[in-house]
């Protein structure tokens, strides 16, 4: 080895031998827990009678020929897809009005502007709880106003037909402030010589959106997406608080299966194999958003 | 190599990572010896014992041990420190506690269902050893099926502490608008639910909770019951989808039909309200009687309680009821043990625990508060017929798998026959997982 190359592999060693302590404290908050919950997947054990035995790949293959399963995948899906593309549509359509609102000095816009943020600062366990009461088919604040104005009242949460979108809608009030704050910022951030070039040689208003802003736009764009698609497969307290999977199991969604099984079934180990089935149906679906992005940068 | 650090020369990357290397040991080094506390005695002092009572934070199963506690604390010197948490909540802190043979709690609120498979995996101390005198005290003094409930294999595990189950809540006043008397059977009950409905007067008959958590399988199962059907044969093999069964839930399709829209996925606090307003008429599986509490002042007067439906068999409400246990990992259990005796003593069940917000579950109790409430007369009666779910460590899966069969069927998606078969094969390979066969 030369010197310089010596001296560098010394000064490499000696540097992560400095920061080695902090590693393994950040391997065992996060590594560890996640082995542990690994090595409870490949148990059977009932919470209740403490009785807990070896059941290797058992929990993993009685999870996937549950024949409820493929249901409970399609509803998650369903739910997440729609909540991410509505989140993203409204998130887009109200950055871009802010933002032209803002730019014209239009009165007002600064102010709504915040205030659109407004249901981000509630807890989210909290809006289900709200919307819970607001879906009663009798007593809830959605029929109240629908029966007001001659309306008939919907069985929002209570038919299993259309449960599952009533969740969806519930999702996007919450989150499209998230998608709108990160939009905004992306669009407030963009380079104004390129439109204005655009401007000048006769482009309409779409037509700059579409062919220069939204193409500038998707680093950010993708990053939105990814967000809130891992935050809508891993999310809970709606489907929790309700419907608990119902009615029928219209709204159970991989997540709920997981708590379900391992705080109401006390089926520990299986529960924690489902939440390594959703670690991974997270990890795929993140990887490919990943990869597009990634795509996406190399290609610009 | 000089690295010597020139005063407001910017670092190098050695020296970031030499400085950050050295906070961070030092960050590690200084947790691992403890901090300052370890070079420092503690003030060793006699302290009074204080046990930890983990119980419901409201309501019948959760005020009583609240606003009690003080007055225990006073007259035995034992401090109290009530942790308290909604009903899901307070299952599953107990069960993580006593799976890791914490010693965080002493005294724990149980539900009877769980009782017998904490005891079998010794997470529960035996009570006859430690108030013996109280627990005789006690058992000439409840039902004689509290006494089977809370004890296994002849030891007591748990004192019934406050009394529930099913009552049955109807509105008079709707029942004498349609020429009828209040019904004594099940068929009665159809028949009445049927004949009330008025869509003029927005009038319904039957209501209850039908939501897939925990109120889905005990709407249907004093129906069940009440015609003779079982859960499980001698061996715990699954048996309720037989014609009783199916049955049954026929019965309860039927009766569903006259619920409010949105019935078949009815949470607890919409039943409340549609009695409370006057909406539903019929309540035959209600679990607190918040309906008749918070009826606005049309309703109350109307709304009355009577003893449970009978079938073709027996009545059978199902029996509820949290108990207080000892935990068995327990440091101060002598202690423990003395809140639980207190809590179910004579003078405490007859005078205090009605007074402080809860239900008692000795005789003499009934007895003496029967004009406390309006309700507690029925209540007290379908005491002495209530059956309670099978006390088994699986419970849990066979909720989930009926519940998860009868909303389908609640929601039109399965027939009922289908719907009890699916879950009879779901339940059988949970207990043959178990290893009852």
């Amino acid at each position: 080895m030369t010197g310089k190359a010596s001296r560098d592999w010394r000064s490499r060693g000696r540097a992560l031998a400095y920061i080695l302590p902090s590693l393994l404290v950040l391997a065992l908050i996060f590594l560890y827990p996640l082995g542990e919950a690994f090595w409870i997947s490949l148990q059977r054990w009932n919470l209740i009678s403490g009785v807990k035995r070896w059941g290797g790949l058992y929990n993993y293959a009685a999870i996937f020929t549950d024949p409820g399963f493929p249901q409970v995948v399609r509803v998650t899906f369903v739910y997440s897809t729609l909540s991410v593309a509505f989140e993203f549509a409204l998130g887009l359509g109200l950055a871009l009005a802010v933002r032209a609102g803002v730019r014209r000095g239009l009165p007002g816009f600064a102010l709504i502007r915040v205030l659109v943020l407004a249901p981000l600062l509630v807890a989210p366990l909290l809006w289900a709880f709200y919307f819970r009461a607001f879906y009663s088919p009798q007593f809830g604040l959605f029929n109240a106003i629908l029966n007001g104005i001659g309306l008939p009242s919907v069985l929002w949460v209570n038919d299993a037909d259309i449960a599952i979108y009533s969740l969806v809608l519930a999702d996007v009030w919450q989150w499209t402030p998230f998608m709108f704050s990160i939009l905004l910022a992306g669009l407030l951030a963009l380079p104004s010589d390129v439109v204005e070039a655009a401007r000048v040689d006769g482009a309409s208003g779409w037509r700059i959106l579409l062919s220069i802003e939204l193409p500038m736009l998707r680093p950010v764009l993708l990053v939105a997406i990814l967000i809130r698609t891992i935050d809508s497969l891993r999310y809970l307290d709606l489907v929790l608080v309700i419907t608990q999977g119902g009615p029928g199991r219209s709204t159970e969604i991989l997540n709920y299966l997981a708590y379900r099984t391992s705080f109401q079934e006390f089926q520990l180990g299986r529960g924690a194999a489902l939440s390594f089935v959703v670690f991974a149906l997270v990890m795929v679906v993140a990887g490919a958003l990943l990869r597009v992005m990634w795509k996406n940068a190399n290609a610009r | 190599m000089n690295d010597r650090r020139n005063a407001g020369a910017p670092w190098s990357r050695r020296d970031f990572l030499s400085r950050a290397a050295l906070l961070s040991g030092a960050a590690v080094g200084g947790s691992a010896l403890g901090g300052p506390g370890r070079f420092f005695a503690p003030a060793i002092a006699a302290e009074p014992v204080t046990i930890n009572v983990l119980t419901l934070g409201q309501g019948i199963f959760g005020d009583p041990f609240v606003n009690l506690s003080p007055e225990f604390t006073e007259l035995t010197g034992i401090k109290v420190n009530n942790i308290t948490m909604g009903y899901n909540e307070s299952m599953q802190k107990q069960a993580a506690v006593f799976a890791a043979q914490g010693t965080d709690l002493d005294v724990v609120g149980v539900d009877y269902m769980f009782l017998k498979g904490y005891a079998r995996a010794g997470h529960l101390a035996a009570l006859d050893p430690l108030i013996a005198k109280d627990l005789a005290d006690y058992y000439s003094d409840v039902p004689a099926n509290l006494k089977e409930v809370w004890s296994l294999d002849g030891q007591t595990y748990g004192m019934a502490t406050v009394g529930n189950c099913q009552n049955f809540i109807y509105n008079n006043g709707h029942l004498a608008d349609a020429g009828l008397q209040p019904p004594d059977t099940w068929d009665d009950v159809l028949t009445s639910a049927q004949k009330v409905v008025s869509a003029e007067k927005n009038r319904y008959g039957f209501v209850a909770g039908t939501e897939r958590l925990t109120k889905a399988v005990t709407v249907w199962l004093p129906m069940f019951w009440a015609n003779g059907g079982e859960i499980f044969d001698d061996k715990m093999k699954p048996i309720f989808a037989s014609d009783t069964g199916v049955r049954s839930l026929e019965f309860l399709l039927e009766l569903m039909k006259t619920m409010p829209p949105g019935g078949g996925a009815y949470t607890e606090s919409d039943e409340i309200k549609a009695m409370s307003v006057g909406l539903a008429t019929l309540d035959p599986a209600s679990w607190i009687p918040d309906a008749i509490i918070n009826a606005d002042a049309a309703t109350k007067p109307n709304l009355k309680t009577k003893v449970a439906p009978m079938g073709s068999a027996r009545r059978s409400p199902v029996l509820g009821g949290i108990g207080l246990c000892v935990s068995n990992y327990s440091p101060s259990k002598e202690a423990a043990a003395q809140y639980v005796a207190w809590f179910n003593s004579k003078k405490v069940q007859v005078d205090q625990i009605v007074q402080a917000g809860g239900q008692p579950c000795r005789i003499s109790a009934w007895a003496a508060n029967a004009d406390a409430h309006p309700w507690f007369p029925s209540l007290a009666e379908n005491l002495k017929v209530a059956k309670s779910l099978p006390q088994i460590a699986e419970w849990g899966q066979v909720d989930s798998a009926l519940s998860t069969q009868l909303t389908q069927a609640f929601a039109g998606e399965i027939k009922p026959k289908d719907a009890l078969e699916a879950a009879q094969a779901a339940v059988d390979d949970v207990m043959q997982e178990a290893g009852y066969y």
